[in-house]
């Protein structure tokens, strides 16, 4: 791994997340328009928060709210 | 001579001023209601409490479940929470959004929290370990699984070994992920939910996220024929 794809390993969150100034994005892009490794490594990262982001949790069980509400009315009073 | 009205008018543009740049900036409206409904409970109407819980209880325990992996602590997360919220409602100040101030007390609720049985890993991640090494964990071409479409790739068994991915992380790599990528909270709300900075839930979510992509692909890989 050479100083350019480490140095774009450590920012690609934040390029993914469009959080670099101009100079920083400059060179990262033009060090992805050369760089296979990188170009693969930024695509699985970009997939990985895609997959993040589709997470789902079953819903809340009506005992667990039941019981959540039967608490906070008792701490109403 | 009794006060003009546009005095109490300017108060008000005030508060409104105040709030702006924050919705602006989230791109959606300050939600007055929920700042309706705080008023009518710190003026005597506990019962009106409940709206707020009905509002925010199923966040809330989404939120748990991704914290926590299970349904008796993402309870526990949920009840001390709001109970908490309930405490302390009056010291809310409306300067935040209700939303993220909630937010804030499930965090701090689920940092003290021992998940019931379940063993809490306990490490830095640093970026070395995590570093694509030449043997193929990141090959010259982009692998199936990040140009398939993604509907493709979220199998049941994808989204378990993501499940799993995220109980390996530490807690507290784990809720700034959870927060970022799961909850849509920004950078900025992140740090100011868990009083740490800006550069801190960059660097932290940046590990979770390369945490996860390893597990990930190690899944991925392990199915190749
Ligand atoms: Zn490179």
């Amino acid at each position: 791994m050479d100083e350019g794809c480490r140095k774009l390993f450590e920012r690609m969150s934040e390029y993914l997340d469009g959080e670099l100034d101009l100079k920083e994005l400059a060179d990262i892009e033009s060090h992805l328009h050369l760089c296979h490794h990188c170009e693969a490594c930024l695509a699985a990262l970009r997939r990985t928060i895609e997959v993040c982001r589709s997470h789902s949790v079953p819903s809340m069980p009506t005992e667990v709210r039941r019981e959540l509400h039967e608490l906070i009315r008792k701490n109403l009073s | 001579m009794p006060m003009p009205l546009t005095g109490d008018e300017d108060c008000g543009t005030r508060e409104i001023v105040r709030a702006g740049p924050v919705a602006e900036k989230e791109g959606e409206l300050v939600d007055s209601s929920d700042q309706q409904i705080i008023e009518r409970v710190n003026q005597g109407d506990p019962a009106a409490f409940e709206e707020l819980l009905e509002r925010y209880e199923e966040k809330i325990f989404h939120f748990g479940m991704r914290m926590c992996g299970q349904v008796e602590d993402a309870r526990d997360l949920l009840q001390e929470t709001f109970l908490n919220a309930f405490r302390y409602l009056k010291g809310f100040r409306g300067e935040a959004q209700f939303k993220n101030w909630l937010y804030k007390i499930a965090s701090s609720v689920c940092i003290k929290m021992r998940r019931k049985g379940k063993f809490e890993p306990d490490f830095e991640i640093s970026l070395d370990q995590l570093v694509p090494t030449e043997d193929g964990e990141v090959p010259q071409e982009i692998p199936d699984w990040a140009l398939e479409p993604l509907e493709n790739v979220l199998s049941k068994e994808v989204r378990r070994r993501l499940s799993e991915a995220l109980a390996l992380l530490p807690k507290e790599y784990r809720i700034v992920l959870v927060l970022r990528d799961m909850e849509g909270f920004s950078t900025e709300e992140t740090a100011e939910t868990l009083g740490i900075s800006e550069a801190a839930v960059k660097s932290r979510l940046h590990r979770a996220r390369l945490f996860v992509r390893h597990k990930l692909h190690e899944y991925f890989q392990g199915r190749k024929p």
